[in-house]
């Protein structure tokens, strides 16, 4: 019904009797197309799913959503009348619905400039405060979250991710970063010997 | 529970390295200080690769093997250094530093090369009687001088506007001791003195090679800041030297004093930068307070000990110009950075660099030098 009203409209407009729909038609709109076309904003307030890799569905407001590139160009390809849930298969429950609850807490932040490179780097590994209370949770979770937010194109969310690891890595010996991550040592001791060697001018 | 944990540990172990490559290039992004990075890469192979192959240090560093003493050895150099891959050195005889070199080793040679060339800069001590000055001097302690580049004879730091006063040339008979001293300790430096390095031409007063940069006006300036931490390399054990001031050798015995040293260091990067086609700006910052107490240079009596030296490039240059990862840069004051490192010295003329924006080192020049106090003339003094 809201499509076809949304046809109605749109041949009207093309057809250039009318700019915008008569009040008869508009009687044959149903309400929630018809806020979408009147309201901007309410139309971003439209729940949408995804399902998850263990095939739990979840339901999000589109604008949340769209925080993630991958969401939005794909809801951008197939248009608004996508009603079926969409397919994480990367991302299991847990995980989106963290990645939902970032994508919520920062729905209005304005979206990262095109050449973030240069400057936001350079900002140091400085996290906001919510964020960094986001990201206390296991380091299996805290990957799985930047692998989730690598998938689905979220780089402020990445980013968050890799600074959290960039300052669990800061100021620690080799020993205490193996520690950390559980990384084995795999080399010789004449290899890391040599390597020790050739960094211990930088070493405090 | 423990299980659990373990296990959990056990799979986010796997979990980081198998991150996508270009995440953990992007982690690494943010590990901006070179003692992270370093410590990273020795933490596993594949870190190491990444670190040193794939991500900053590649772009920062490359690794020169060389022989000395017929030993093969290999360092690791900044990439503007390339591709004659240098280190700058420092000799302190008789409590007074008495040369910096810049050492260059051949990078298209054969896997083990000695040590081709290098320049050195001979500083006398008046405290040891030799007249304070400062000159280009060809031969290496091996005899190896390289006298066909003509960049070598015009590098000069006598005129460079950051010296407070200019070195004036030594005195023949401290001539006549130094190519002593070089044919003693090098059998092929005679022939390289007889080739070049005449009297006529050690009197004759070193060009200013400064001048040189003339050239670069028209270019976008950048200004060379220059960190000096002070670290012994060779020692196990923390020595007195350790987080040592080279303010306090410019105020008790050293008479070269701080910003002489530093401004030949600079000069050398200089002429290395220009080599590159890297503009500067001769204003050079530095931040030297540590708050470790200061031994003396008897205390340093025959150890070994260095500096790395941290260069810091504005944010603009590192943005525009450096061939750099962006991750290099981070916007910091070296007051946010360092902490209590942080004052700078402003009776020195130079401008207050907490004032200025930096980004984190770009370029971290190794300095050394040997004590041999004991061995000196310098309690009795000639």
């Amino acid at each position: 019904m809201g499509l076809s009203a949304s046809r109605q409209i749109e041949t009207t407009a093309i057809s250039g009797h009318l700019a915008f729909p008569t009040t008869a038609q508009l009687h044959h709109i149903n309400l929630p197309v018809f806020r979408q076309l009147s309201t901007p904003t309410a139309v971003n307030m439209t729940n949408m799913k995804l399902l998850s890799s263990d095939n739990v569905e979840i339901s999000v407001e589109k604008d949340v959503a769209e925080r993630s590139v991958l969401i939005k160009n794909m809801l951008e390809d197939v248009g608004e009348t996508m009603d079926a849930p969409i397919p994480i298969p990367n991302v299991n429950e847990a995980v989106l619905r963290k990645v939902i609850e970032w994508c919520e807490h920062h729905r209005n932040d304005p979206p990262p400039p095109a050449d973030d490179d240069s400057d936001s780097r350079k900002k140091s590994t400085d996290i906001e405060e919510w964020d960094q209370k986001f990201m206390q949770v296991d380091q299996e979770m805290l990957f799985e979250i930047i692998l989730a937010a690598n998938y689905l194109d979220i780089k402020p969310l990445l980013d968050v991710g890799c600074k959290t690891v960039a300052n669990m890595i800061k100021g620690k010996s080799p020993e205490e970063i193996r520690k950390t991550f559980n990384i084995q040592n795999d080399f010789t001791p004449e290899e890391e010997d040599q390597i020790r060697r050739e960094n211990e001018w930088a070493e405090e | 529970m423990a299980d659990n944990s373990q296990s959990r540990q056990r799979s986010s172990s796997c979990r980081i390295l198998s991150l996508p490559t270009e995440v953990q290039l992007m982690i690494f992004s943010y590990v901006t200080k070179i003692e992270d990075q370093a410590a990273a890469s020795v933490t596993c192979i594949f870190w190491n690769t990444l670190l040193t192959s794939i991500s900053h240090q590649k772009d920062h560093y490359s690794t020169v093997t060389f022989c000395e003493h017929g030993e093969e050895k290999s360092l690791r150099f900044h990439s503007l250094l390339r591709p004659n891959g240098a280190w700058l050195a420092c000799e302190a005889l008789n409590g007074g530093i008495i040369s910096i070199s810049l050492k260059r080793f051949p990078t298209r040679e054969p896997e083990c090369t000695c040590v081709a060339s290098s320049l050195k800069f001979r500083i006398f001590c008046p405290a040891c009687g030799d007249h304070s000055g400062v000159w280009v001097l060809s031969a290496d302690d091996r005899g190896y001088a390289d006298l066909s580049k003509p960049s070598i004879a015009t590098l000069d730091i006598s005129h460079s506007s950051l010296l407070d006063e200019p070195f004036s040339l030594p005195h023949s008979d401290s001539n006549d001791r130094f190519q002593e001293r070089t044919e003693q300790s090098c059998p092929s430096s005679k022939a390289a003195s007889e080739h070049a390095w005449t009297e006529e031409m050690l009197r004759k007063p070193p060009k200013p090679s400064l001048t040189a940069m003339g050239s670069f006006k028209d270019t976008k300036p950048v200004s060379v800041r220059v960190y000096l931490h002070s670290r012994e390399t060779y020692s196990s054990t923390k020595s007195p030297f350790h987080g040592a001031r080279l303010t306090e050798y410019e105020h008790e015995i050293c008479t070269l004093t701080l910003r002489e040293l530093l401004s030949t260091i600079v000069a050398q990067l200089k002429e290395t930068f220009i080599a590159e086609d890297i503009p500067i700006e001769q204003e050079l910052l530095f931040d030297l307070s540590e708050s470790e107490p200061v031994p003396s240079w008897e205390q340093a009596d025959g150890r070994y000990c260095s500096w790395a030296i941290k260069v810091f490039f504005p944010r603009e240059y590192m943005k525009d110009q450096l061939p750099v990862p962006p991750s290099m840069g981070r916007l910091s004051t070296p007051t946010q950075r360092t902490g209590n490192r942080a004052t700078p010295d402003r009776s020195n003329g130079y401008p207050d660099i907490s004032q200025i924006e930096t980004v984190e080192p770009s370029m971290h020049i190794y300095l050394g030098f040997y004590s041999n106090w004991h061995r000196g003339t310098h309690r009795g003094i000639p």
